[in-house]
């Protein structure tokens, strides 16, 4: 299996008035064609800009991008010019947001705003345009397509308005969906239907996403691989079955056993201390100061590389490394 | 039923919408339409439902942070909905709140110290030094050191603000604490620590809680008892292991499918409700969840279904369960 999306050793950091944050260190995964690649983490890891960052969209200065690939399609999209990369944009790679309101333009139509995308890609007329948009639409279960497209964004509900913007990021039929928490503003029973749809496609129509959310229980239900991020860095790849039933890395085992509802009752694990600022990164591997088996010495000096524990499965820990602990 | 802390009968608020110069006829959104529980002294009930809901309208009636149309709020064998002046203070000192966003509810000019003693102050509770010292104890309490008193609430993280937000509801020594989606804003490591925080006060100081949530999986965690809302009522109420076992209401049932199992040997079609949420601005005739209902029977869209109880404890308002 080839890798539709092929990072290697992302770096990124953006300038704030306490310093140069590092807010992605040499993170590296791939996304396979037709897979949904789960990217978790808490707030502040970098999933989002890690996404982002496929698309060329954050914004430089105060951010930039350090060092690493990323291999789309078999090419460098951070050595693509401007214009190539605008073509790309909405037509090969899409993304939806966690905030549907925010993404869509309160003064158009939805069927304005929709047309504008497949015509910006290809020669269409407001009729052929029009049909696209109405199938697309019927393909995310939005009942009334017609009514929908005369609509304005508020007119919509949030479920609603997040369809109309998986129906519009799918329009050119792209080979990548960038999904950046997009069911997190959404009420449970309607993340349901959301997530629905979105397994359907890649299923059905081998769309490659990369799901970013900090939800395990998403992740569990969608994906069928995962990356977990810590402190700018993917500290664990693996099947999704594998994540949940072994996972090697500490900081791993500490988020899924934090998760409500796997015991009855009884005290939660409760990973101690907080995330480090990413401008002033403890030394060695990040997580050490909050790690269970952190032992000083090799932990505090080297950062850990990742190795492979099994065939579909890599963690960034000292745990593994030959002959364990340096 | 003697260690009954608080009855709430037939609660109701409606807020008027439009009405303007430009808006055309007002129209009333009702946002707690007949809401009645109980809780007991130093347990956790749970109030689940989706955004609009009314969840958080019932936490403020009960707090008398809005005053209520009707129905009554019975605290301490009191009712609040009828005090006013120096006995509603005095009811309040027992009833405190913990708010979603830590980023808005606390005072960024003010110290943590001020805005932890301040519920003490206003209630008159203590003065002077003392403020400070019962200041510095109930953060203690929540694992806060006495160096925190002097700083403001944008240096900490959001976790260590919510701790904060549990100490000023706490300084007063209240017997009831509405937490209103209190962890709804943090990640799932420090979501942990303050849910475990919860459970340990709240085994050393017996207060209740009223745990208002739209995640079923911290709701089931925390609470003894489940109340599920939607469009402003009451549909189920339920022991939490009973509703998770034999949910009766057919929205409660879809609720509970749509939660993502953080399991993928359970993976499941989430997707068991069509639409989204109606607005509580006209509500449907009948049964306001039929046009949604994959159960739905012809007189539900007429007649209002009945409440039922199935079991002691276990109460549910659907025309299923009517057996006459």
């Amino acid at each position: 299996m080839t890798a539709l999306l092929d990072i290697r050793d992302l770096s990124v950091s953006f300038d704030t008035y306490q310093g140069r944050a590092r807010v992605l260190d040499r993170a590296s995964l791939t996304v396979n064609q037709g897979e949904i690649m789960g990217l978790v983490g808490e707030s502040g890891c970098g999933k989002s800009v890690l996404s982002r960052s496929v698309l060329r969209i954050i914004p430089t200065p105060p951010g930039s991008i350090d060092g690493g690939q990323i291999l789309f399609e078999g090419r460098d999209l951070l050595r693509l010019p401007q214009g190539e990369m605008r073509r790309l944009r909405g037509e090969r790679i899409s993304m939806i947001f966690q905030e549907p309101m925010n993404s869509l333009n309160p003064v158009f139509t939805v069927g304005n705003q929709m047309r504008e995308v497949v015509r910006a890609h290809r020669r269409a007329g407001r009729a052929e345009a029009t049909d696209a948009c109405l199938e697309m639409l019927d393909a995310v279960r939005l009942p009334e397509p017609r009514s929908v497209l005369r609509a304005f964004p508020h007119e919509l509900s949030g479920g609603m308005r997040q369809r109309v913007m998986i129906a519009m990021a799918l329009i050119c039929n792209p080979a990548l969906l960038l999904a950046d928490e997009p069911t997190t503003a959404l009420d449970v029973t309607v993340q349901g239907q959301i997530l629905a749809i979105l397994a359907e496609l890649a299923g059905r129509q081998g769309l490659s996403i990369l799901f970013v959310t900090h939800d395990m229980g998403v992740v569990a239900q969608l994906c069928h691989r995962v990356a977990v991020m810590y402190a700018g860095q993917v500290v664990e790849i693996a099947d999704v079955g594998s994540i949940f039933a072994r996972p090697a890395h500490p900081y791993t085992q500490g988020l899924i056993a934090s998760i409500p509802g796997r015991v009855s009752s009884g005290e939660l694990y409760a990973i101690p201390g907080s995330v480090p600022s990413p401008i002033d990164p403890p030394p060695g591997c990040r997580f050490r100061p909050r790690c269970p088996h952190a032992k000083s010495g090799g932990c505090s000096d080297v950062a850990p590389e990742m190795v492979r524990v099994a065939p579909d499965h890599s963690v960034a820990c000292h745990l593994f490394t030959s002959g364990g602990l340096p | 039923m003697s260690d009954e802390l608080l009855r709430v009968q037939d609660l109701c608020k409606a807020f008027p919408m439009g009405g303007g110069f430009l808006e055309g006829r007002k129209r009333w959104l009702k946002a707690v339409d007949r809401v009645s529980l109980h809780l007991d002294r130093g347990e956790t009930l749970g109030l689940v439902g989706e955004s609009g809901s009314g969840k958080s309208t019932v936490g403020n009636l009960i707090l008398r942070l809005l005053d209520a149309d009707s129905g009554s709020v019975h605290f301490e064998g009191v009712d609040v909905t009828r005090l006013t002046g120096a006995e509603l203070t005095r009811a309040r000192a027992r009833m405190q709140v913990v708010f979603q966003d830590p980023q808005s509810s606390l005072d960024p000019r003010m110290t943590v110290g001020t805005i932890v003693s301040l519920p003490l102050k206003i209630l008159g509770l203590a003065r002077g030094g003392e403020l400070r010292e019962r200041a510095a104890a109930s953060l203690a309490e929540v694992g806060m050191g006495p160096e925190c008193l002097d700083r403001y609430p944008h240096e900490f993280s959001g976790g260590q603000r919510q701790r904060i937000g549990l100490a000023r509801a706490l300084a007063a020594d209240p017997a009831f604490v509405v937490m209103d989606e209190p962890t709804s804003a943090l990640d799932v490591s420090v979501q942990a620590q303050i849910l475990n925080l919860m459970g340990d006060l709240q085994a050393r100081r017996g207060h209740a809680y009223l745990f208002i949530s739209h995640d079923l999986t911290v709701v089931r965690h925390v609470s003894r008892r489940i109340a599920v809302m939607y469009l402003g009522a009451i549909v189920e109420t339920a022991p939490t292991e009973k509703l998770f076992e034999t949910p009766a209401h057919p929205y409660t049932r879809a609720l509970l499918a749509s939660v993502p199992v953080p399991d993928p040997a359970q993976r499941r079609n989430l997707a068991r409700l069509t639409g989204d949420v109606p607005s509580p601005v006209d509500l449907p005739p009948g049964c306001r969840f039929h046009p949604r209902c994959p159960e739905a029977m012809p007189h539900c869209a007429s007649m209002e279904p009945p409440r039922v109880v199935l079991a002691p404890g276990h109460e549910v308002v659907c025309h299923l369960h009517n057996r006459k």
